[in-house]
C-alpha cells in the first residue's frame, strides 16, 4: 500500500512538471506579448528592450525555464500585468471562495450522485423516464444550468441572492472560507448568509457531475448487486439491505470514486463560468480577467493552479482507489 | 430412495419457468425430490437441463427475479416454503440450507478479506479459525487475512465450504464445486466434503453435469433432462445399468480409463455416421450404426493408405525453454514455465500433452503454433506442403470471427494456402462444401451463417472445417472437449480420430483429461511445472504409468 | 507479437485514471434492464438530429436576416411579429443568430470530434496490434494527455494560440484525441489476443487485411457510439471556452459568446442569454441521446 502511494505521488511530480513545461511555453511563446500589453502599444522601443532584459525573454529558453521553476518554488509568482499587483497576492485574495466553492460543489456532486443513484436504478417505465432525464440533464452546460437558477430563484422566487458571496463585508474569521469562518465565531446569521449564496452556483456546477457520478453508481450497484459474491452472500443468509451495504456499495465505490476525481476537472472549468455569472471573487473570475486584458502571466499561474488541484486530486483518488480495492495496488 | 428419515430436503411438483421475450421457458417441470439427512443425492445433466435452476430454487434464490415464475413446494427440515416468495426464506437461506457455487473467484467478494467474510458467518474470529483449520487449510492465520485473489482455487473452494458449513445447515447444496478446478485438487475437495457432511449429518444436493463426480460422490441420482427428472436410483444401479434411453446414451458418452481405443467412443451419432459413409464410399449410413453398435466398427477400416517414403517427425521440440515476465517496472519478476521440453511428433502419430493448469502445456501448443516464440531451444515443423500449423481451440465459439460467414471464413484460410492460391473459384467453393461434410455440416444450411447463428456443437465443427480445410502439417487441439457436454464431447473425438485415419493428420492433443488423452493419442506425454515428467503409450496407460504426478492424475480419473 | 501476458494488459493504475467522462459503454449486462422501447427512442433521436442538422446547414437560406447586423428594434421579447425568438439588445435577430450559432457550433465539434477519433483510432490501433515498446510510448504518451485537467489545458492551448474558434477547436482535440486511442487500445488489445484473432492468425491471414477483417470491425462501433456522445460534449466545451471569452471575439454569432455577453441584460431581457444556452443544451442532448440510442441498438444485436 505504501509502496503503491509512493509510485503514485512519483509519477504526480512527473506530471506536474509536464504541466508547468506546457503552461511555460504556452505563456511564453503563445498569444500576444506580455510586454506591449503591459506598457502600452505606445512604450518606446528602449523601453520595451528595458523590460525585455528585466522579465530575461531574451535568454535561451531552457535558462527561462529553470528561472521560471524555481522562482515558482519560491513562490515567486511574477506580477500581474491586468491588475499590477503580485499575482501571488492576488491568488491568496482568491483563493478561498474557490475554495469554498470547489468544496461545496464536490459536497452537492456527492449528495446529488448517490440521491440520483436510487432514483436511477428504479425498475419499469419510471425508471426509464428518470434514466433520459437525467441523461439530458447532465448534458446541460454549466451556464445554462447557472441562468436557469438565477431565473428561477432569484428573479422569479426571490428565495435566493445571486451576486457575490455575502451581503456582510468580508468575514474576519481566519480561512477565507465564509460559512466556516461565521461558525467558527459564532456569527451564525453570518454563516446562514453565506450558505445561502453559495447554493445556486454550487448547485449549477456540480449538476453535470453529480449525474455522472449517479449513473456510475447506479450501474457499478446494479452490477454488484448481481454478481456472483452478491448471491453467495444471500445463500448464506444476508438480507438485500445487507447485500447492498456489505458488497454493493464497497464494490460500486471504486468506479464512482474515479469517476469523481475524473469530473474533478469538469467541475473546475464549470467553476470559471459559475463564478463569472455569479460575481464570484475567486480564481475564475480573475482568469476570465485576465484572459480578457491578455494577461499571459497570470492566465499561465491560474491554468497551472487548477491543473495541479486536479493532478492532486487525481493522485489522492488512485490513492484511495488502492485502499479500497485490493486488487488495485497488488495488480 | 435407499432412505426413510424424515427428508432434510423435500422438492414437491416444483416447476421453474423463465418468462422470456419469446415466451415461457421451462427450466423445470414437475419435480419431486427427497434428500435425507446424510444423504448425498447426485442431480446429474447436460447444459440446460435445469439442473442449476433447481439448485437455485431449493435455496429460495429466485424470489426476487423477476423473469421467473414457480410452482410447488420446498421443503427444509419440515418447513414448507413457496419457492417464489421471499416470505420465510430470511430464517431458512443460509441457516438450513448453503452452498457452495461452482466458482470460487466470482463467488467471494474480491474486496474483502476471508477473515470479514467469513467471521461474518461464523460471528466469532477463533470461530472462523477452527473451521478454516476443519477444511484443511495449512496457515489459517494468513489465510483469515487474504484477500480472494491471494489464494489459489482449491483454497478459495475450501473457504466456500467453511461459509456453508459454519452454520452447520440441514442442507447443503453443491452446485459443480469442482467443475472449476484442476483434476487433482477435484479429489481433494470432494472427499472434504464428503467427510464434513458425514460428520454433520447434513443432506447433501450435488448438482453436478460430471457422471464420474456423481458417481464417486452421490449414494443416489437423478438424472435431469428438459427440466424432468428422467431417471433415479442407487448410484450404481443408475450407472451400471440405466433404463431411461436418455441416461443410457449419457452414460454410454461418459470416457473412462477402459473405454475402447480402437472403436468410436459413445453411442452412435448420426451425422459423424454421415460423414463416416461419405469417407468410405460406401453409403450405408444404417450398417455402419450397426455395426457401431455391435462394437464392430474399427477406426482401423478408415485409415489412409500409408505413404511409401518415411518423412521426417511433424514437430520436433529440442530443449524449448520459455518464462514470463511479471508485474510492472518495479516489481518485475521472471517466472519460468517451461524447463527444456523436448517433444517429437511423428508424421501421422497423435501426442497428448496431459497436464494440469500452469503446467505450461497451452505454452508448448502457443510455441508450436508461432503464436509465442521459445526462449531458447528449437522448433522445427515439418512445413513442406506450406499449409502450416492449425489449432482446434477450447472455445470454438469464440475462435470464429462474429461478423464473418463461414464461407468467408473457409474461404480465406483457403486463399492464404499455396493449396488454395491455385484453385479456381468454382474448385475453392468446391473444396470447403467437402471440408463442411467431412465434419458432418450440411453446406447449404450453415456456409452463409455467422457464428451467432451456429449452435455450440456446429461451431466446434466448422472450427475444426476450417483447421482442416487444407490438411495442416500438423493439427494441434487445444482442450477442444472441455467446453462440451458428454455426448458433443464424444462427437468431436470421434469427428477428430475419423479425420485423422483420413487425412493421415499429425496431432498434438493438450489436455487435462487422461480419459479423453487416450481416446485420441497413441502416445501421451505429461508435463507438470514445465517439465515432462512421464512419456507413456496410450495403450496400457494405467500399467505403464509409474512417474507420481502421473499416478496422481490417472488416480484422478474417476471410475 | 505480445512476448508475454504482460500488466499492459492490466490499466495500471497510474496517473491516467480511468477512462474519462463517459468514454467506455458500460459492460453489457443483457436483461438487467428493459431496452425494448430504444429502437423507438434511436428513431426518434436520429430523426430530430437530422432535422437540427438540416436546419442548420440550411440556416442562412431560411431566415429574411443577416446574423451581424442590425434587424429590428432591440429588446424584443420572443414570438414578436418577425423575430420569432425576439431580438438582443442591438436589435440583431436572435433566432437567425442561434441558428448560424448551432452552425458552427455543428461545423467545429464535428470537426474535433472526427479529427480527434480518427487520429486516435489509428494511434491506438498501432499501440494495440504492435504491443512491445510502441504500445508502452504511446500509451505513456497519451497517459501523461490524460493526466492533465482537461478543460483548463483546453483554456491554456486557446490561451497561448489567442483567443479564437480554431485555437478552441485546437485546444479541446489536443485533449480529445487520448480518450479515443486509450478506448481504441484497450478494444484492440482485448481483440487482438481474443480467439478469433489468434484463429485468423493461424489460418495464414496476416499485417492490415487481418486489423481491417477481424479487428477493426469489433472496435469501430464503439468509437462510433462514443464519438457520436462526444459531439455533444465538445458542443458544451467549446460553448464553455467561448463564454469565457476564449472563443471568437463579438459581435460573432457564437452560442457561448451570445449566452455570456447576454448575461448582463438577463434581469431585463432574460432571453438574450437563456436562448443561446438552451440551443448549447439541445445540441448537446441530441447528442448524447443518439449515442445512447445507438449504443442501446449496438448491444442489442450483440455486435
Amino acid at each position: 500500500m505504501l509502496r503503491f502511494a509512493v509510485r503514485r505521488l512519483g509519477s504526480l511530480v512527473l506530471v506536474l512538471l509536464c504541466l508547468s513545461i506546457l503552461v511555460f511555453v504556452l505563456s511564453r511563446y503563445g498569444g500576444g506579448d506580455p510586454v506591449r500589453s503591459y506598457l502600452g502599444n505606445n512604450a518606446s522601443a528602449s523601453a520595451v528592450a528595458a523590460m525585455r532584459e528585466k522579465l530575461g525573454l531574451d535568454d535561451p529558453m531552457p535558462v527561462q525555464f529553470w528561472d521560471y521553476v524555481s522562482r515558482l518554488l519560491h513562490g515567486d509568482l511574477g506580477m500581474s500585468l491586468s491588475t499590477r499587483r503580485p499575482v501571488r497576492a492576488e491568488l491568496a485574495d482568491r483563493l478561498p471562495a474557490t475554495l469554498e466553492l470547489a468544496i461545496a460543489t464536490l459536497l452537492f456532486s456527492v449528495v446529488i450522485g448517490v440521491v440520483l443513484a436510487r432514483v436511477y436504478a428504479l425498475p419499469g417505465c419510471f425508471g426509464g423516464i428518470v434514466r433520459f432525464t437525467l441523461l439530458g440533464a447532465a448534458s446541460a452546460p454549466a451556464f445554462l444550468v447557472a441562468t436557469a437558477g438565477v431565473l428561477i430563484f432569484f428573479v422569479q422566487l426571490g428565495w435566493l441572492p445571486v451576486s457575490g458571496r455575502t451581503s456582510y463585508g468580508p468575514s474576519e474569521g481566519l480561512s477565507g472560507i465564509y460559512v466556516l469562518d461565521g461558525l467558527l465565531t459564532g456569527n451564525l446569521a453570518y454563516s446562514w448568509d453565506a450558505l445561502q449564496h453559495l447554493l445556486l452556483p454550487a448547485f449549477a456546477a456540480s449538476l453535470g457531475p453529480g449525474v455522472a457520478l449517479a449513473r456510475v453508481l447506479a450501474d457499478g450497484l446494479s452490477t454488484s448487486i448481481g454478481s456472483a459474491y452478491a448471491r453467495t452472500a444471500r445463500s448464506l443468509g444476508e438480507s438485500e439491505r445487507s447485500v447492498l451495504r456489505r458488497h454493493g456499495l464497497r464494490n460500486a465505490a471504486s468506479p464512482a470514486l474515479s469517476m469523481l476525481g475524473v469530473q474533478f476537472g469538469m467541475m473546475l472549468s464549470s467553476l470559471v463560468v459559475v463564478e463569472q455569472i455569479f460575481s464570484w471573487n475567486g480564481l475564475g473570475q480573475y482568469l476570465v480577467m485576465a484572459i480578457d486584458r491578455a494577461d499571459t502571466n497570470a492566465v499561465a499561474t491560474i491554468s497551472l493552479l487548477l491543473g495541479a488541484f486536479y493532478v492532486v486530486i487525481n493522485a489522492l483518488v488512485d490513492i484511495a482507489l488502492a485502499a479500497i480495492d485490493p486488487r488495485v495496488r497488488l495488480s | 430412495m435407499t432412505r426413510t428419515d424424515r427428508p432434510a430436503l423435500r422438492v414437491d411438483g416444483l416447476t421453474v419457468r423463465y418468462l422470456t421475450k419469446g415466451g415461457p421457458v421451462v427450466a423445470a417441470a414437475d419435480v419431486d425430490l427427497r434428500v435425507a439427512p446424510g444423504q448425498c443425492l447426485g442431480l446429474v445433466g447436460e447444459s440446460g437441463s435445469g439442473k442449476s435452476t433447481l439448485g437455485l430454487a431449493v435455496q429460495g434464490l429466485l424470489t426476487r427475479e423477476e423473469q421467473v415464475a414457480t410452482e410447488g413446494v420446498v421443503a427444509i427440515a419440515d418447513r414448507e416454503l413457496d419457492p417464489g416468495d421471499e416470505r420465510g426464506w430470511g430464517q431458512v437461506r443460509g441457516h438450513l440450507v448453503t452452498t457452495v457455487f461452482q466458482d470460487p473467484m466470482a463467488s467471494l467478494d474480491p474486496t474483502m478479506t476471508v477473515g470479514r467474510m467469513l467471521t461474518w458467518v461464523t460471528r466469532d474470529k477463533q470461530e472462523s479459525l477452527r473451521w478454516l483449520e476443519e477444511v484443511e487449510i495449512r496457515e489459517p492465520k494468513v489465510v483469515l487475512r487474504s484477500y480472494p485473489h491471494q489464494l489459489s482455487g482449491g483454497m478459495r473452494q475450501r473457504v466456500m465450504i467453511a461459509m456453508a458449513l459454519a452454520r452447520r445447515p440441514a442442507v447443503l447444496v453443491a452446485d459443480e464445486p469442482t467443475t472449476a478446478l484442476d483434476v487433482s485438487v477435484q479429489a481433494q475437495i470432494l472427499s472434504l466434503l464428503r467427510r464434513e457432511q458425514d460428520r454433520l449429518g447434513c443432506g447433501l444436493l450435488f448438482v453436478t453435469h460430471d457422471l464420474g463426480v456423481a458417481r464417486t460422490m452421490c449414494d443416489d441420482v437423478a438424472v435431469m433432462r428438459h427440466g424432468r427428472i428422467v431417471e433415479r436410483g442407487p448410484s450404481a444401479q443408475v450407472f451400471d445399468a440405466p433404463q431411461d434411453e436418455y441416461s443410457r446414451r449419457l452414460v454410454a458418452s461418459r470416457l473412462t480409463l477402459d473405454t475402447d481405443r480402437a472403436r468410436p467412443v459413445g453411442p452412435p451419432e448420426p451425422t459423424v455416421v454421415a460423414s463416416m459413409s461419405e469417407g468410405l464410399a460406401q453409403p450405408e449410413p444404417e450398417s455402419l450404426t450397426r455395426r457401431w453398435s455391435a462394437g464392430e466398427l474399427t477406426w482401423a477400416s478408415f485409415a489412409a493408405p500409408e505413404p511409401e517414403r518415411r518423412r521426417p517427425p511433424a514437430l520436433e521440440l529440442v530443449a524449448v525453454t520459455k518464462s514470463f515476465r511479471t508485474g510492472g517496472l518495479l516489481g518485475s519478476r521472471e517466472k519460468q514455465v517451461l524447463h527444456g521440453i523436448d517433444l517429437t511428433v511423428e508424421p501421422r502419430q497423435s501426442v497428448a500433452l496431459v497436464g494440469e493448469s500452469g503446467s505450461g502445456k497451452s505454452t508448448i501448443l502457443r510455441i508450436a503454433a508461432g503464436l509465442e516464440q521459445a526462449d531458447g531451444g528449437d522448433v522445427v515443423i515439418d512445413d513442406r506442403g506450406g499449409a502450416g500449423v492449425q489449432v482446434v481451440p477450447q472455445d470454438a465459439g469464440a475462435s470464429l470471427t462474429p461478423w464473418r460467414t463461414v464461407e468467408q471464413l473457409l474461404l480465406e484460410r483457403l486463399g492464404n494456402t499455396p493449396e488454395g492460391t491455385g484453385l479456381t473459384d468454382a474448385e475453392r467453393s468446391a473444396r470447403i462444401r467437402l471440408a463442411l461434410e467431412r465434419v458432418a455440416l450440411d453446406p447449404d444450411q450453415v456456409l452463409r451463417r455467422k457464428a451467432g447463428q451456429l449452435s455450440g456443437g456446429q461451431r466446434q465443427r466448422v472450427a475444426i472445417a476450417r483447421a482442416v480445410v487444407v490438411p495442416p502439417a500438423l493439427l494441434l487441439c487445444d482442450e477442444p472437449t472441455s467446453a462440451l457436454d458428454v455426448s458433443v464431447a464424444c462427437t468431436v473425438l470421434n469427428l477428430l480420430n475419423l479425420l485423422r485415419q483420413q487425412l493421415g493428420l499429425s496431432i498434438l492433443f493438450v489436455t487435462h483429461d487422461l480419459a479423453a488423452a487416450r481416446v485420441i493419442a497413441d502416445r501421451v506425454d505429461v508435463i507438470s511445472d514445465g517439465r515432462i515428467v512421464e512419456r507413456v503409450d496410450a495403450g496400457d496407460l494405467s500399467d505403464s504409468m509409474t512417474s507420481a504426478y502421473g499416478r496422481r492424475l490417472l488416480d484422478a480419473v474417476l471410475p | 507479437m505480445p512476448s508475454s501476458p504482460d500488466a499492459t494488459t492490466v490499466p495500471a493504475p497510474t496517473a491516467a485514471a480511468p477512462a474519462r467522462r463517459r468514454m467506455l459503454p458500460l459492460p453489457s449486462r443483457p436483461g438487467r434492464r428493459g431496452h425494448e422501447a430504444r429502437p423507438v427512442g434511436a428513431v426518434v433521436a436520429l430523426t430530430l438530429l437530422g432535422v437540427v442538422v438540416l436546419v442548420a446547414l440550411l440556416g442562412p437560406a431560411l431566415s429574411p436576416y443577416s446574423s451581424i447586423t442590425v434587424s429590428g428594434p432591440p429588446d424584443l421579447a420572443p414570438f414578436s411579429a418577425g423575430h420569432w425568438l425576439g431580438t438582443d439588445h442591438l436589435g440583431f435577430d436572435i433566432a437567425t443568430r442561434v441558428v448560424e450559432g448551432a452552425r458552427t457550433s455543428l461545423y467545429a465539434a464535428c470537426v474535433v470530434t472526427l479529427g480527434s477519433a480518427v487520429f486516435g483510432l489509428a494511434l491506438g490501433t498501432l499501440a494495440g496490434m504492435a504491443g512491445g515498446w510502441v504500445d508502452q510510448v504511446l500509451m505513456r504518451l497519451t497517459d501523461l494527455f490524460l493526466a492533465f485537467p482537461a478543460t483548463i489545458v483546453a483554456m491554456a492551448v486557446a490561451m497561448g494560440l489567442g483567443p479564437s474558434l480554431s485555437s478552441s477547436m485546437i485546444g479541446i482535440a489536443v485533449i480529445w484525441w487520448p480518450l479515443y486511442a486509450r478506448l481504441t487500445r484497450g478494444e484492440v488489445r482485448r481483440v487482438a489476443s481474443s480467439p478469433h484473432v489468434e484463429a485468423a492468425r493461424l489460418s495464414g491471414t496476416r499485417g492490415l487485411t487481418l486489423v481491417r477483417r477481424h479487428v477493426v470491425p469489433s472496435v469501430l462501433p464503439t468509437v462510433v457510439v462514443t464519438a457520436s456522445m462526444d459531439i455533444g460534449g465538445v458542443i458544451a466545451m467549446l460553448a464553455g471556452l467561448a463564454f469565457i471569452g476564449l472563443g471568437s471575439p463579438e459581435p460573432a454569432p457564437e452560442l457561448g459568446l451570445m449566452a455570456s455577453s447576454g448575461m448582463q441584460y438577463i434581469l431585463g431581457s432574460w432571453w438574450i442569454a437563456v436562448i443561446p444556452g438552451i440551443a448549447v443544451g439541445l445540441l448537446s442532448l441530441l447528442f448524447t441521446y443518439t449515442g445512447d440510442a445507438l449504443r442501446s441498438l449496438l448491444r442489442g444485436t450483440g455486435a
